[in-house]
């Protein structure tokens, strides 16, 4: 049966338009990332592998690492985590401006990090401070907690998150911390990180899977029109035939 | 053979295809955009709420009046900043005033508190300033609940906008979310205009609770008539008045809107007498009552604080002596301008006086998510608001400081909703 020339070009303008339409959404509204890698450094953002309990720290992330939306308009705020290897930092609430589940970064002086600012409009991290893990893990008395390995050991995913005004994760990015009990240690742990991302899990940004399955469709839709053409050129060889 | 229209067709489409993929590169460079040279969030601790302390809270961020308001011709002092202890790093504090300079309570506008932050109705009142607290901290929107004072006219996360609120009084509404921490001693003083005749220089509590329940919102006192005058609803001397005299807010509000004085702009001495119905302006035995705080009555004839009373005091707006049941008080204060001090008689009384408080979220003062500069701020005996500096400043700015009876000055024992 012959298609009607004007529904072939509706399919093809739809499959055009979804694929640019895929193509096009980033561009209006902010890139979300998910696994994305974070980075510790020292103070001078020098990667750090590791450290003790009162050592000095920083957190890197990608350059122009942003939120998906900015406080200022969107209400969207930066927080930090640290929640048990294995645990997805998406099923973290912030609800109260604070982790549902965990922990976080802290200050020399044992605030948590979080309910910070964007810039405006770009939705950027900016002014991420210096953190030590000593103050408040003493303070609080969270090294067993922390050493959840019968108190020799515990790894922890912890990053950077972005949470919308429901408290809700947009955006994070993760880096893989092991707290080691020591015994020479003031406060009896040291720790090591490996950046990225956690176990399995591939960082991929919506930018780069919108283009992507854009592509797959209008692969597919050119391959399924050859396919017709083809037929339709063979039947009617077979329908002229004498 | 393939028709060559197929070929040109599959061409145009590669080329979409080829557009629609850099264009999905394009927004990844978009999306992420260029750097932005915001600068770090400001440290220092933002407070919101109280009109009655916001002077003071102005001295204890380290001037007041605060350098730099336009129109103002007010000498400004300087005081030393209050700041948390060397080991929580020296956190200083950013407070923003109920009532801003040149406004009013009634149309505060909006402020941002912190870099990159949102525009928020100003809280402009203790109550206010307590909702925001706890929407901030429950991660609600918050709203100024009355529209007309709203500048957003919608309701705006504040996550992470507010540390803590200055409140003129204890808890209302029971919970545990917030904790109130007291630090001095206000006391409710009932301000009068009587056109200079003296006769309602004094008045008891008993004449208070008649004049604010009646219908007609006036009283006879004398050969005068005394007419009801009201603060704004969420108010400190507005609700600090109707506990003082056990009488609801229903009572005095429709006493005051019948007197045709209602919704005044609080702690203005100068709003008041600009806001008196023309009945008591025009005729010399009509007379007006409206409460206010005495330390910030205080405050502002000793010219510490934004005057927002010079015109009223010119033209006889003064305190008046109360009588608390059969318990003479006397005026709130003892000397003179601009040496006004608090009269602890007055003040210590359990009707009239009432404590000031800080109120901090309750999760930030202990746990892991325990802020240690807020402790050291204002928790304990040894914070630094009970210092014996951060005392002497309240003192200036006519507030006492605790006596035991009183309270335990950076008590946490007391925690509420509202």
């Amino acid at each position: 049966m012959k298609m009607p020339m004007f529904r072939k070009v509706a399919v093809r303008a739809a499959m055009t338009g979804g694929v640019v339409a895929l193509c096009a959404a980033p561009a209006t509204a902010y890139a979300s990332t998910l696994n994305g890698t974070a980075t510790i450094t020292d103070p001078a953002l020098n990667p750090l592998s590791s450290g003790g309990s009162g050592t000095s720290f920083s957190v890197a992330l990608p350059a122009q690492a942003a939120c998906t939306g900015d406080t200022a308009s969107d209400g969207y705020h930066v927080f930090s985590y640290l929640v048990p290897q294995g645990t997805s930092p998406t099923t973290i609430s912030f609800n109260t401006g604070f982790p549902s589940t965990g922990y976080g970064f802290f200050s020399s002086i044992g605030t948590y990090y979080g309910s910070a600012n964007t810039a405006s409009t770009t939705g950027q991290i900016i002014g991420i401070p210096d953190f030590e893990w000593g103050p408040a893990i003493h303070g609080d008395g969270l090294t067993s907690a922390l050493l959840y390995n019968g108190g020799t050991s515990g790894v922890w995913e912890a990053g950077i998150a972005c949470a919308n005004s429901s408290g809700v994760v947009t955006d994070y990015w993760n880096t893989e911390i092991t707290f080691t009990s020591s015994n020479t240690d003031p406060d009896g742990f040291v720790w090591a990180d490996v950046p990225g991302l956690p176990t399995d899990t591939p960082e991929v940004a919506t930018t780069v899977v919108l283009p992507l399955v854009g592509v797959g469709i209008l692969g597919s839709g050119l391959w399924f029109s050859r396919r017709r053409s083809t037929r339709k050129a063979a039947l009617a060889v077979k329908t002229s035939g004498p | 053979m393939k028709p060559r229209t197929n070929h040109r067709k599959i061409r145009l489409l590669m080329v979409l295809a080829v557009a629609s993929a850099l264009g999905g590169g394009t927004s990844l460079v978009v999306a992420t955009g260029a750097a932005q040279a915001d600068p770090p969030s400001t440290t220092g601790l933002v407070a919101v709420g109280a009109d009655v302390t916001q002077d003071l809270f102005d001295a204890y961020t380290g001037a007041s009046p605060p350098p730099g308001l336009s129109g103002n011709t007010q000498a400004t002092t300087f005081y030393t900043p209050l700041h948390s202890s060397d080991a929580t790093d020296d956190f200083t504090i950013q407070s923003f005033d109920a009532s801003p300079f040149g406004g009013t309570t009634t149309a505060p506008g909006c402020i941002t508190t912190k870099t990159g932050g949102p525009s928020f109705d100003r809280p402009n009142s203790t109550t206010n300033g307590i909702a925001a607290l706890y929407d901030e901290t429950v991660g609600t929107a918050w709203v100024n609940p009355t529209p007309s004072q709203s500048c957003t006219g919608t309701a705006v996360s504040v996550t992470g906008q507010i540390d803590f609120a200055r409140a003129a009084r204890g808890v209302k509404t029971t919970g545990t979310t917030l904790t109130f921490i007291p630090y001095a001693r206000d006391a409710l003083g009932i301000l009068r205009y009587d056109h200079g005749d003296g006769v309602i220089d004094s008045l008891t509590s008993a004449q208070l609770t008649t004049l604010y329940t009646s219908t007609n919102g006036k009283l006879t006192v004398g050969a005068d008539t005394v007419y009801a005058c009201l603060t704004i609803s969420g108010s400190t001397p507005r609700s600090n008045l109707e506990s003082a005299l056990g009488i609801t807010d229903a009572q005095a509000s429709a006493a005051a809107t019948a007197a045709g004085c209602n919704n005044i702009t609080q702690n203005s001495g100068n709003a008041f007498y600009s806001g008196l119905p023309s009945a008591v302006t025009s005729v010399n035995t009509n007379d007006a009552v409206i409460p206010i705080s005495s330390g910030s009555w205080e405050s502002q004839a000793n010219l510490v604080a934004v005057d927002r009373s010079a015109t009223a005091r010119t033209n006889g707006v003064d305190l008046a002596a109360i009588t608390d049941g059969s318990t003479p008080l006397g005026q709130p204060y003892t000397g003179t301008a601009p040496n006004e001090v608090p009269n602890t008689t007055y003040y210590s009384d359990t009707a009239f006086g009432y404590n000031l408080f800080t109120v901090v979220p309750s999760n930030k003062i202990s746990g892991f998510t325990q802020n240690l500069a807020l402790e050291s701020l204002f928790v304990g005996s040894g914070s630094a608001l009970c210092s014996s500096t951060a005392q002497t400043t309240a003192h200036t700015f006519g507030f006492d400081s605790l006596t035991v009876a009183e309270g335990t000055c950076g008590s946490t024992s007391a925690t509420g909703n509202g």
